[in-house]
């Protein structure tokens, strides 16, 4: 650094003048806030100004494994106050307990002295599991869950950040019992459980369940709460009768009936496949609430049929062999039927199902040689029909050109753009990846997939300081190369900060190579969308380059 | 008598490495589990997608790496040894060791149920070979290159509830 700056900052930092900074210009150098214009704040020896148009953001920081330090998520940061954002991590608690069986005790959870639960007469609970669920998670599709299991002794233990934690304890299969809820905070230190699961305090709730006057067998029969968590130990109706074991009450539920296996189900008395119904409650309220006799008849099932073809690509006519053929009903009678099979080595592929419509779609290996999926084809299903023949396409070839930031700006960006396209789930198959290139001098990717909807995200090489890019298009079937519409990488905001923690019996401290996710959560509300990432160096340091929109990800 | 013997860095092509302190802690048990939809999914077109995502360790920072994806693969059944997915890591001149971008998404319906092995090859772009004994994953060592490689088991089961579980490392996604 020159002398005459050296002098310059020197009268700058005695006077408390500010060094202006515009958004778009090279950081101006500092040594503390006073030099920095108002909204900006020195960073590292730079004044860091705030975002123009991306607002709030949600992070999750997770510092490595063998850290005694926990995840941290954070939500509602505001990159319009500043793009500087420290975060503290907290040590990891440890959590021990035992579960027992305590009699008629009831169910219960004491905090502090865990040993008083485990005295005389009340057995320990081996194999239990027990499931730690982030009560409240910032981040919506990110819910930690930490899973432990009890020892011989009934004794348990873990390591949790601290947060306010639901707790679910499953007894062994074994044992019938139901599974037991709590709602725990883990904000101390040493944190010691004690959990009494009921032996006696239970009760059964009987039923029978028909279909069309026909008694369901090998059914799998559940209740469920309101948010889908089971409530007992599923059964296998025989002869249509079910015994639930419930904690006593019972609390509110639902009976969800559906396969007694994972292939479809077998009902013995009405043939293959079981459809899944709907859960449902007593007639006009939406849950049980007592434990009376459960009738209940579903309805009358149609017969069952053979849905059977074959699957080929449509240029050689060569049978597809290992193709996934998946088939979904659509009579939306409150039951549904999905199957799916792998196409044998001669193409052909034969699905249980129930006559009716449906929604058929084989899908041959996402390999970008391989054909193309064939995309939804509608159905209808009768004993002894025709035979359905498949013919997949070839996969759709495209380019596209990624282009710099900047109003009118067309230059091309340069090589080393990775690009990963994701086809989005139809309603037969799920998501499938594409096969695509990084771009190259002249900032063309490549991409070979399925026609379809996809989601493309973008990852500009480090060294070009740029914003992930995430964009949805449609690929279209063609022959040749099509060409994709051209896509604009997002002006930038760097987000600065530290990341620092105290661990058990040390003093504060910065974190290194901790990784640091940005994400924006998107309409829904429910999913987010990745905005950047970063490790902090050995200082703690970190900085992430985030697209600087007021909307990431949601750019059709 | 003084020896002097060559750093690891003077390596023709550095091998990558996988930093297992910087894998998500949600992806390291043994075996992670993966459910398929449920009726409720099935209605309302939700999944949950299994994300792997490897962070790759590599003291070269231009080399051009590219990670490789694989499901079940055994060199008896020729099927298996094609590659799902592959992901560019190009290099660049700025002094980053660690990159991301070694991802895969895992459709629990696309799998039957049961246990399945994804293994991700990682090894210079350039270093990868033709080969009939390894295929799709060879590289060559004679060369001086060497691949890094991981595998996570995953345990594909039908959803115990109408909605399948929605809790890392898997997530439900439902369309907007």
């Amino acid at each position: 650094m020159s002398r005459a700056v050296v002098s310059l900052l020197a009268v700058c930092a005695f006077s408390g003048c500010a060094l202006r900074q515009g958004r778009t210009d090279a950081p101006a150098p500092c040594s503390s806030n006073n030099q920095c214009d108002p909204s900006y704040v020195c960073f590292l020896g730079e004044c860091r100004g705030s975002s123009a148009s991306l607002s709030q953001v949600v992070v999750e920081i997770r510092p490595p494994n063998d850290s005694p330090l926990g995840v941290l998520q954070r939500a509602n940061i505001d990159l319009h106050a500043s793009a500087v954002v420290n975060f503290q991590l907290q040590p990891l608690l440890d959590v021990k307990g035992v579960v027992v069986e305590a009699g008629d005790a009831g169910f219960g959870l004491d905090t502090g002295d865990a040993g008083t639960v485990a005295g005389a007469g009340t057995p320990a609970l081996p194999g239990a599991t027990l499931t730690f669920t982030d009560h409240a998670p910032a981040i919506p599709d990110r819910v930690h869950k930490i899973t432990t299991r009890s020892d011989a002794t009934g004794t348990f233990g873990a390591r949790l950040p601290v947060a306010t934690w639901d707790l679910v304890v499953q007894a062994a299969d074994s044992t019938g019992l139901p599974p037991f809820s709590a709602l725990e905070a883990v904000q101390g230190a040493g944190v010691s459980l004690g959990l009494r699961v009921p032996s006696v305090q239970l009760q059964t709730v009987a039923g029978s369940i028909a279909a069309g006057g026909v008694p369901i067998s090998g059914a799998s029969v559940s209740a469920i709460d309101r948010t889908g968590e089971p409530l007992a130990v599923p059964v296998t109706s025989v002869d249509g009768g079910f015994v639930l074991v419930l904690p006593l009450g019972p609390p509110p539920f639902r009976l969800q009936i559906g396969p007694g296996d994972s292939d479809g189900g077998v009902a013995a008395a009405l043939g293959d496949p079981l459809p899944s119904f709907l859960p449902f409650g007593p007639p006009n309220a939406s849950e049980f609430s007592t434990a009376a006799l459960i009738v209940k008849d579903l309805g009358a099932l149609p017969v069952g049929a053979v849905l059977q073809g074959t699957v080929t690509a449509s240029t050689s006519g060569l049978p597809i062999p290992a193709a996934r053929v998946s088939a979904v009903s659509t009579d939306g009678n409150g039951w549904i039927i999905s199957r799916s099979t792998v196409a044998g080595a001669d193409g052909s592929f034969s699905l249980q199902v129930r006559a009716g419509h449906y929604l058929v779609e084989a899908a041959p290996d996402a390999a970008a040689d391989q054909p193309a999926a064939s995309g939804e084809i509608e159905v209808t299903v009768v004993p002894g029909g025709p035979a359905l023949h498949i013919a997949c396409n070839p996969k759709t070839r495209a380019f596209g050109l990624l282009v710099l930031p900047g109003n009118g700006n067309n230059k091309a960006v340069g090589e080393g753009y990775q690009v990963t396209a994701t086809r989005l789930p139809d309603r037969v198959i799920s998501s499938r990846a594409a096969f695509t290139t990084a771009t190259d001098s002249a900032g063309i990717f490549h991409l070979v997939g399925d026609a379809g909807r996809y989601r493309l995200e973008i990852v500009p090489p480090h060294a070009a300081s740029l914003p992930r890019k995430t964009v949805q298009l449609q690929l279209e079937s063609a022959a040749g190369e099509i060409s994709l519409p051209a896509i604009q990488i997002s002006p930038p905001v760097v987000v600065y900060g530290t990341v620092h923690g105290q661990a058990p019996g040390g003093s504060d401290a910065p974190v290194a190579n901790a990784t640091v996710d940005f994400f924006a959560i998107d309409a829904s509300g429910k999913a987010t969308v990745m905005l950047g990432t970063g490790v902090t160096d050995a200082s703690g340091h970190y900085s992430v380059v985030l697209p600087d929109v007021p909307q990431p990800g949601l750019v059709p | 008598m003084p020896q002097s013997v060559d750093p690891l860095t003077t390596r023709l092509h550095q091998p990558p490495r996988i930093p297992l302190a910087s894998i998500d802690v949600n992806l390291l048990p043994p075996v992670l589990m993966a459910f398929q939809k449920g009726p409720s999914d099935l209605l309302q077109h939700c999944s949950c997608p299994l994300k792997l995502a490897l962070p790759v360790e590599e003291d070269d920072t231009s080399a051009d790496l590219e990670a490789r994806w694989f499901i079940d693969y055994d060199t008896s059944n020729f099927s298996s040894t094609g590659i799902v997915l592959t992901n560019p890591l190009p290099g660049s001149l700025a002094n980053v060791t660690i990159r991301s971008g070694a991802a895969f998404t895992v459709e629990p319906d696309s799998l039957a149920t049961g246990l399945h092995v994804i293994d991700m090859v990682v090894a210079e772009q350039t270093g990868f070979v033709a080969s009939s004994t390894l295929p799709n994953r060879a590289v060559r060592n004679s060369d001086g290159y060497q691949a890094a490689e991981y595998r996570f088991v995953i345990d594909v089961r039908a959803s115990p509830n109408p909605s399948c579980p929605d809790a890392l490392p898997a997530g439900r996604t439902c369309p907007l």
